[in-house]
């Protein structure tokens, strides 16, 4: 009975000292290993945590953690923490180790071992932390069932802030880019445009000023008069032709006459006008290809038409009203005044030196009547 | 009174016999002015056609009549793939009587031809039509005989289907003096055309003008007068294919392989008479050139591999020119 007794007082002693000292070896440093969880899923993660305390005239040398611990793997370490000031009499270091496992199974973490010199003793002494037991489980699998197929990824959102997080530089990037572009476009385009109307002011004279002074030149070459007859004729439908170009934009000079009379079929232009053309072309038609050999009065009427011809259609600015009616000027009546007034052409535009070659009909003629 | 109108009279009266012969095509071929008129420049100027068109817009009926109505021979000959030239020409036949070979005229021997469907027909056989079209001589055994005259031969090509067909080399086209594209009639045409073909009496194409008459017309449309003027307009449009650069027309440069060749500029002149001609003209203005210039000259000029794949067609290519070549 005494050794029954004393056999449960050895083991009550034994119980004791484990349950007190089972955080350390010693009483002066304290290492401990501490789970978040000790059950976790096939291929969770889990910290552990890593304490050591020990007086500050310890120097302890921090045990390197291993990267597994057979079927445990460590996925990540951090660094080492410090707790309390060094003029403290207690310091605490901590560490945390992120562990996982990818096979179900019971698996003990071992004892970290920390090895440590008090002060100037040159002994070297050891605290170890306590054993832990990590239970993976596995996800439960009916094998009634039968098998499904493996899943696809998974698409997750995909944030306009994740991708402003990603992708701002270059986003900036191009905005300045475009911006860069389109301001370059404008400037070249304005640019442009100016040497535009400049060349346009300098270049383009009006048709109907180049066509009267080729007539003068035809005129004053006295080509029939001195037998070039072809010449002559050629000339003048070369400067209406050109005139026609100018004034009304047909390439006159690359189509035929029935092309050019066909242009003119539907223009407002005064028929007498469009008979004088046809005169002036066909006859010099005739004249070039038909080896036909006109009348001397043929030549001067050719001519005059030619003349006619290019008055009647000419461009003329409206001549401006002398007495303007008193009215209230608004923003619209003011842009409309400021508009350049319609092209007419007017009997004041032809030159008493051609009058010769005129006909009743530009005479008489007033703006109205004018295509 | 000078030579052009004295040309101008005798074409007046040698001329006639176009309205009559154009008003009994018009019998039988409803619309098609513009194929009866290309027909009738091919036949006085002495050059072969070649009508593209799809089937059933009345080529075949349109040759026939042109024939009839000259009172001159015809043959149409279908080109198939198994052809031979002596399908065509003729062949050495043994007379058994006599005991020696004698010559068997083939349908080439007659005024027009109608070479229906000439791509069908293998290289060999489109050379042996192409020889008597150039030489207007056919050679059987070791003796060589004239073709008749007037000797006008007209192909047609149908553009749809290119399934087994063997293109003409453009050396061979070259020898058409026009190609002319047959196009759909009018709503109008077509009415006419349905109730001429539903009536049981089918027009009878009358015989109006002799072979005579048509050389007679034909040594006229030479005389034809043609000015300096004219003459460097039809250079400058066949040179204009040749050198597009050098007629400010860069952007032809890389549409065009190849230009028209002398023949072009030959055909295009002659075209242009006997087009003046059939307009009782005795002499040749620009809108004559222009009139036959697409006729005479699609068929000449080579296209490049960028213009097929840009759907370019030579149409554009010549109208491209003739707005740009500036008219005397």
């Amino acid at each position: 009975m005494e050794n029954i007794v004393l056999r449960y007082y050895r083991c009550l002693v034994i119980a004791g000292f484990i349950l007190i000292g089972h955080n350390a070896y010693t009483q002066d440093v304290i290492a401990t290993a501490k789970l978040d969880a000790s059950v976790i899923k096939i291929g969770d993660q889990v910290k552990l945590h890593l304490t050591v305390q020990y007086p500050s005239s310890y120097i302890i040398n921090w045990a390197t953690p291993p990267d597994s611990m057979g079927n445990v793997e460590v996925v990540e370490t951090s660094k080492v923490d410090t707790v309390g000031r060094k003029d403290s009499t207690v310091i605490t270091q901590t560490q945390t180790l992120t562990i996982t496992a990818f096979d179900s199974g019971y698996y003990p973490i071992p004892p970290f071992v920390f090895h440590y010199k008090k002060g100037k003793d040159t002994n070297d002494f050891v605290a170890e932390t306590q054993a832990i037991l990590l239970t993976v489980n596995t996800i439960p699998v009916d094998t009634a069932k039968g098998f499904k197929e493996i899943k696809n990824v998974m698409d997750t959102p995909y944030s306009f802030a994740e991708f402003w997080e990603q992708n701002k530089w270059f986003v900036i990037a191009g905005i300045l880019a475009v911006l860069l572009i389109i301001g370059l476009i404008i400037y070249l385009k304005k640019r442009k445009k100016v040497i535009h109307v400049v060349e346009e002011k300098i270049i383009k004279r009006p048709a109907h000023e180049i066509a009267l002074e080729e007539l003068k030149k035809v005129e004053e070459e006295k080509l029939w008069q001195g037998g070039f007859i072809k010449k002559y004729y050629s000339s003048v439908s070369d400067v209406i032709r050109m005139y026609i170009e100018n004034r009304y934009g047909i390439i006159a000079m690359e189509l035929t006459t029935d092309e050019i009379l066909l242009q003119f079929k539907n223009r407002m232009i005064h028929t007498e006008a469009k008979d004088k053309l046809t005169q002036v072309l066909q006859l010099s038609d005739l004249v070039k290809f038909a080896k036909v050999e006109p009348l001397p009065n043929e030549h001067d009427l050719t001519l005059s038409n030619a003349y006619n011809f290019v008055y009647s259609t000419t461009l003329k600015e409206e001549p401006i009203v002398q007495e303007q009616p008193q009215i209230e000027i608004t923003n619209q009546s003011q842009a409309i005044a400021n508009q350049p007034a319609p092209i007419v052409a007017t009997e004041s535009s032809i030159p008493d030196e051609h009058a010769k070659y005129m006909g009743s009909s530009v005479k008489n003629k007033t703006p109205e009547n004018n295509g | 009174m000078t030579d052009i109108q004295e040309l101008n009279e005798r074409i007046q009266r040698e001329s006639s016999f176009v309205d009559l012969l154009m008003l009994e095509m018009s019998k039988v071929i409803v619309g098609q002015k513009y194929m009866t008129e290309r027909l009738i420049i091919g036949l006085l100027s002495n050059g072969h056609i070649l009508l593209e068109g799809i089937p059933g817009l009345a080529k075949t009926l349109a040759i026939k009549s042109l024939a009839s109505a000259i009172n001159a021979n015809f043959s149409r000959i279908q080109f198939t793939p198994d052809l031979l030239p002596a399908d065509l020409v003729g062949t050495m036949i043994y007379n058994q009587r006599k005991e020696e070979f004698t010559v068997r005229k083939g349908p080439l021997f007659s005024n027009f031809i109608l070479a229906d469907e000439i791509n069908r027909a293998p290289a060999k056989v489109q050379s042996a039509l192409l020889e008597a079209m150039q030489e207007r001589q056919v050679t059987i055994g070791d003796e060589t005989f004239k073709l008749p005259e007037p000797f006008l031969v007209l192909a047609t090509q149908n553009p749809i289907e290119q399934e087994g067909t063997y293109p003409l080399p453009e050396a061979q086209v070259d020898r058409f003096m026009l190609k002319v594209v047959i196009t759909y009639p009018t709503k109008e045409d077509e009415k006419m055309i349905i109730r001429e073909n539903i009536a049981n009496s089918f027009p009878k194409i009358n015989n109006v003008v002799n072979i005579e008459s048509i050389i007679k017309a034909r040594n006229i449309v030479r005389e034809v007068y043609m000015d300096e003027k004219i003459e460097k307009y039809i250079i400058d449009i066949v040179f204009a294919t040749r050198f597009p650069k050098e007629y400010k027309l860069n952007k032809l440069a890389q549409l065009i392989s190849f230009g028209g060749s002398p023949r072009a500029s030959i055909n295009l002149a002659l075209a242009s008479k006997a087009y003046a001609f059939i307009k009782r003209r005795g002499y040749v203005i620009p809108e004559d050139v222009r009139a036959v210039c697409h006729d005479v000259l699609r068929h000449r000029i080579g296209l490049t591999y960028e213009a097929e794949a840009e759907n370019i067609t030579t149409e554009e290519i010549i109208n491209e020119i003739l707005n740009t070549i500036e008219v005397p």
